[in-house]
């Protein structure tokens, strides 16, 4: 071996030990002895609740943002080495899916039982609710009257042939609706109103907020969204021509899903992870989180805001998440069935 | 080995008996390190054969809509970046020069950035809605920002060939654009079909932009069942699908070009002289170029710097937007640094030793780039999730793979490293082998060339590489997401984060930035390569 191999080689070889150590030291800030917490709850201005935390404990945290689906894989790989001590969700498929893989602990807790009402909570007590999204159908303004569509069902009616707006399978929010509809009336119903749907024609969209906006702009005249995107809307231009119609309010009542709270089975400080649990299910956390997004608190004593208390009260109908959870598949194969992409 | 060597030395009788090749052994530990966890796609249909059973019906669609993408991306892409090339190569119009390296900037635009852009004005006006959210504006979107991917080698071609036979041709009577069509163009062939293939396998592992448009394609199926039904065997079954056909769409290529190895005997080729354009001609060359740049590059910056402006005075900026910026610098960079290193050692192995094993290497170490970020990442993170808890078992160190920038280098590495390849590759495939040999003949060995005589002479096409990876790692999102160690937010992150949450201005800003970062290497290689190539 020549003296310029050598050098050459080691060279290389130094430059590729030196650059992946320093990104190592560089990107890897330690976690020290702040808790972390996976959250796929977007953190724009979400942070409130977490710096109330730690001025109160004087505990600092560390937010790990993500969609649920790729924090759970982290989860999952990481398992009993994770940093993380608490999970958060925006939807219960993703709570069960948690659960379901042994990687929440349970947390029996008077407090939380006062918290989260049990239709909210895991009967095992491995997940909590925080808030609750309520998907639900909105119409123009200008263009539907109220009393023209009152129910899901509805949006298959021939008059909005043309004019019904949706968003694409793709959205987890869709798909726990559909598997919600699947787990409480059935298979056969469920498709039933979905060719309904899909036999309008409908525009498919990226967002929720595309929905409002297309109807918003006359391209469609109802649609399916969260009622915190409208929430968002209204904030921004009070005038904005979308309303929502709390949907079969004569029957089970308005789709709400739950952004839910857990602590992390492989989490090394389970006591504190449990009292930040505690903490963020707490009336004053739950209107925090749901004033900022203009959702509801799993506590129905909660007040929304005046962006969406306009609209009224309205019955709700909690997604049942493990009957939801265990059709989820079946929901994703249902609406590529009937075309909905 | 040693009946090889025994033979060897018999059929050369006279010559010292070779040692073992170490080139050999260096492209095939490459090769096996980042394909290695694509074994874990195939190995899901081992563990559960019948997953995909239930989701059979999303298939037809699947194929239809990649099929159509690939046929729509390739001819979009050939055409569009052969003509600008052959246009800046062959002609002479006002702006000439700036307009030649200007039509690299859609290399900094990600899809999903131009795609946000058009959606957002089109949410606004109303205009084109139906016909962006179908496979047709999904083609349309991919040809704008992927064609500088065949302009760039097509380009280099054109510059590197063809002056002397372009005017032979003339000489024989052919008009300039028939001497064009017929001799500098397939002279060019091997370039750009290899443009062609780095345009598709980008399209086919995009998902950013398919799901944003709601085209139906592998990518967009894979998430649909992975993320939406939970059913992680039956999506990597699917995954192992796409695989196959960026096999087969890297094999259709190889075997296109394989034959069209035109080296050009020596010295450098002397670029043709561009023909001067007048008149209505003139006007048009410059237009039509300049158009294209305002609707690709020109308005998304303006339209991004209008968002970010707003986000700016409402305070709706992402949170530590600077230490995201921070981390998508840094890991771009030590990247590159990798990538482009373990391509140079796999293009010079295959180069070096030529044997049957290397070849096999290489076409190994290549696949990763047809996939989708966010398989890549499970691939990677399952086999070294597993040795990371082995490595914790026995030493309880915790978990330094995948717990670190580790994996996430390893899954860069999977899908970057066949770009990497391609553009070293071609370079070094423009140096004669003639050269080697005088080079080995005079006493030097093979590392030794390599620093020596290749690396100096190929310095364009590792900048190239370089450019490429970079802008590449900047863009990249699901692995990032899926792989990043705490506290390693980047910019993708930030504007796939506020984009998932429909907040358009707050993601205009790292929007902005990666397009504006990724602008500046394009420039710089640009300004690189024209003093090369005027010297």
């Amino acid at each position: 071996m020549s003296r310029k191999k050598l050098i050459v080689g080691g060279g290389v070889a130094l430059t590729l030990v030196v650059t992946a150590f320093v990104g190592v030291v560089v990107l890897t800030s330690s976690d020290g002895d702040k808790l972390t917490v996976y959250t796929a709850r977007s953190h724009y201005g979400d942070e409130r609740p977490f710096e109330d935390y730690a001025d109160d404990e004087g505990r600092d945290l560390t937010l790990f943002g993500g969609s649920a689906s790729e924090l759970y894989e982290r989860l999952e790989s990481e398992r009993e080495n994770t940093t993380a001590d608490v999970l958060i969700t925006v939807d219960g498929a993703n709570l069960y899916r948690a659960q379901e893989a042994g990687l929440l602990a349970p947390l029996d807790s008077e407090q939380l039982r006062r918290n989260v009402p049990a239709s909210l909570r895991d009967p095992q007590n491995r997940w909590f609710g925080i808030t609750t999204r309520a998907r639900t159908v909105v119409r123009s303004k200008d263009r539907v009257r109220p009393d023209e569509i009152t129910t899901y069902e509805q949006l298959g009616d021939p008059r909005w042939n043309g004019k019904l707006c949706l968003r694409s399978a793709t959205s987890e929010y869709n798909v726990s609706l559909v598997a919600d509809r699947i787990a409480k009336d059935g298979l056969p119903a469920t498709e039933r109103m979905l060719e309904r749907w899909m036999a309008n024609d409908p525009e498919i969209l990226g967002s929720d907020t595309d929905v409002l906006k297309a109807i918003a702009g006359g391209r469609c005249d109802v649609g399916l969204t969260n009622s915190y995107y409208l929430g968002r809307e209204l904030e921004d231009d009070p005038g904005f021509p979308v309303a929502l119609v709390w949907a079969d309010q004569s029957g089970r009542g308005t789709h709400v899903n739950v952004s839910g709270v857990g602590v992390v089975k492989g989490s090394d400080e389970q006591g504190d992870a449990a009292e930040l649990v505690q903490f963020l299910t707490a009336p004053r956390q739950q209107h925090l989180f749901a004033a900022n997004n203009h959702e509801f608190g799993v506590d129905e004593k909660v007040e929304p805001t005046k962006e969406i208390a306009r609209f009224g009260t309205f019955k709700r109908d909690p997604i049942d998440v493990q009957g939801a959870g265990r059709n989820l598949g079946k929901a994703v194969q249902l609406m590529n069935q009937v075309g909905w992409n | 080995m040693e009946l090889a060597t025994a033979n060897r030395g018999r059929q050369f009788r006279g010559r010292v008996p070779k040692r073992p090749d170490g080139w050999t052994v260096v492209t095939l530990l490459i090769a096996l390190a980042v394909a290695a966890p694509l074994l874990v796609l195939p190995a899901s249909f081992i563990v559960a054969p019948d997953a995909l059973g239930d989701f059979a019906g999303l298939l037809p669609e699947a194929v239809g809509a990649t099929a159509l993408l690939v046929a729509g991306v390739g001819i979009g892409t050939l055409v569009l970046g052969t003509a600008l090339a052959a246009l800046v190569c062959f002609y002479d119009f006002p702006g000439r020069k700036a307009i030649e390296w200007a039509l690299v900037l859609p290399l900094a635009m990600p899809g999903y950035v131009f795609t946000l852009f058009l959606l957002g004005i089109s949410n606004d006006s109303g205009l084109f809605a139906a016909q962006l959210r179908s496979p047709f504006g999904a083609i349309v979107v991919f040809t704008l920002v992927l064609y500088p991917y065949v302009y760039l080698l097509g380009r280099a071609a054109f510059l590197a060939a063809g002056g002397e036979l372009i005017e032979a041709a003339r000489g024989l009577g052919l008009s300039r654009v028939r001497a064009i069509a017929r001799v500098a163009v397939p002279l060019a062939r091997p370039a750009l079909l290899g443009g062609v293939a780095l345009a598709l396998m980008e399209a086919l592992a995009d998902f950013g932009t398919v799901n944003l448009l709601g085209v139906q394609t592998f990518t967009n199926a894979i998430y649909k069942i992975w993320f939406g039904a939970f059913d992680r065997d039956a999506a990597l079954q699917l995954a192992t699908m796409l695989v196959v056909v960026t096999l087969t769409l890297l094999a259709v290529e190889r075997i296109a070009r394989g034959r069209a190895r035109y080296a050009t005997g020596g010295g450098r080729g002397r670029a043709a002289q561009p023909l001067r354009l007048h008149g209505l001609a003139a006007f048009a060359a410059t237009a039509l170029p300049l158009a294209l740049l305002a609707v690709v590059v020109g308005a998304p910056l303006v339209q991004l710097g209008a968002w970010s402006v707003e986000s700016i005075r409402a305070d709706t900026l992402p949170p530590e937007f600077l230490v995201s910026a921070r981390n998508s610098l840094l890991l771009a960079a030590m990247a590159l640094v990798i990538i482009v290193a373990l391509a140079t050692l796999l293009a010079y192995g295959r180069r070096a030793s030529r044997s049957r094993v290397t070849r096999g290497s290489v076409r190994l170490a290549t696949i990763g780039y047809g996939l989708p970020g966010s398989v890549v990442a499970v691939a990677v993170i399952v086999p070294l999730g597993w040795l990371d808890h082995r490595l914790d078992d026995l030493a309880g160190v915790g978990l330094v793979l995948t717990g670190t920038v580790i994996a996430l280098f390893a899954a860069y590495s999977v899908r970057f490293l066949a770009l990497a390849f391609q553009s070293v590759d071609s370079g070094l495939e423009r140096v004669p082998r003639s050269l080697d040999e005088a080079a080995r003949g005079l006493g030097s060995d093979r590392l030794d060339v390599l620093a020596r005589v290749h690396v100096p002479l190929i310095s364009t096409a590792l900048l190239t590489a370089a450019l490429v990876v970079f802008t590449e790692v900047m863009k990249e999102l699901p692995a990032t997401l899926l792989l990043r160690p705490l506290g390693g937010d980047t910019l993708a992150i930030a504007v796939w984060q506020a984009t998932s949450e429909s907040l358009y201005e707050t993601a205009a800003l790292p929007a902005l930035a990666i397009v504006l970062v990724g602008l500046l290497p394009v420039a710089l290689l640009v300004r690189l390569s024209r003093t090369m190539s005027r010297t």
